[in-house]
């Protein structure tokens, strides 16, 4: 399986344990750039992209959100693709329940919005559990 | 031809849209929308100023994501400068009284805003922003 993850420049040592997780479970990362060859039919698109985002911060929550609205704006993320949102541990704990985060993952469709802890310990693994059983 | 303010409207809040129309028709023209996808690019890229208002937080969530898909076509090069009101009641409900959360600052710093303010603190503002309005738009 192969998922195309973006991580945080500020938050490089909780990006490499996601991506440490993800090939320890057989997972390839691989860039977006994927998307454009998918969607031009230059490589076999059989199964739904599993998309995960890392925000390290709150800045990166930001930039994240507009990043997923880039690509679905472009065409280049599906309905059918997985999109998952990690929130990392210096991430304010006001936005574990913010309505206007709420409301941005609504309007993205992002299927999945979790911390960092619960992604490593649960998450990733049932997500890519779903992805691959679809 | 004096310049003119784009203002895209609350569906929500009229009073709000209400303040703003008449801050902004004291010193230029003003065209009043809901939806900025409705006018022509041409036409926002003339706009001295261009002025979402959001009454709530989930159509400040759907407005952002509007006014990023603008940017693509409607950049900072372009003459049109971008300001972002909210409502009051926004930043009450997200308990975040007297300031601005940071996540809503940098979502809209990153769709490239000149100013971003509160309903209450535009009122003070805008009056001093709109002061540097030109006599005359160079561009019609």
């Amino acid at each position: 399986m192969r998922a195309i993850f973006r991580g945080s420049q500020e938050g490089k040592t909780s990006s490499l344990a996601i991506e440490l997780f993800l090939e320890s479970h057989g997972v390839s990362v691989v860039s977006d750039e994927i998307l454009k060859e998918l969607r031009a039919g230059e490589v076999p698109d059989e199964e739904p992209c599993l998309m995960i985002v890392y925000a390290h911060e709150d800045v990166d929550i930001a930039s994240g959100l507009l990043y997923i609205h880039d690509l679905r704006m472009k065409g280049l993320l599906r309905d059918r693709d997985v999109v998952a949102l990690i929130l990392g541990n210096l991430v304010a704990e006001r936005y574990r329940g913010d309505l206007f985060l709420s409301s941005m993952v609504r309007l993205l469709s992002v299927d999945v919005v979790t911390t960092l802890d619960l992604a490593i310990g649960r998450v990733l693994a049932s997500v890519l559990n779903d992805v691959s059983g679809r | 031809m004096m310049p003119y303010v784009v203002l895209k409207r609350s569906s929500v809040d009229e009073l709000g849209n209400q303040t703003l129309a008449q801050m902004i028709e004291e010193k230029c023209r003003l065209h009043e929308t809901y939806n900025l996808s409705w006018l022509s690019d041409d036409f926002l890229k003339r706009a001295w100023l261009i002025v979402s208002y959001s009454g709530d937080v989930v159509e400040f969530a759907a407005d952002i994501l509007a006014l990023h898909r603008m940017r693509q076509r409607i950049t900072w090069r372009d003459n049109s400068g971008l300001c972002i009101v909210v409502s009051d009641d926004i930043v009450d409900a997200q308990g975040t009284q007297k300031r601005i959360s940071d996540l809503m600052f940098f979502i809209t710093e990153f769709i490239g805003r000149e100013c971003f303010y509160t309903l209450s603190f535009a009122k003070t503002w805008f009056p001093k922003l709109l002061s540097y309005v030109p006599e005359h738009s160079e561009q019609e």
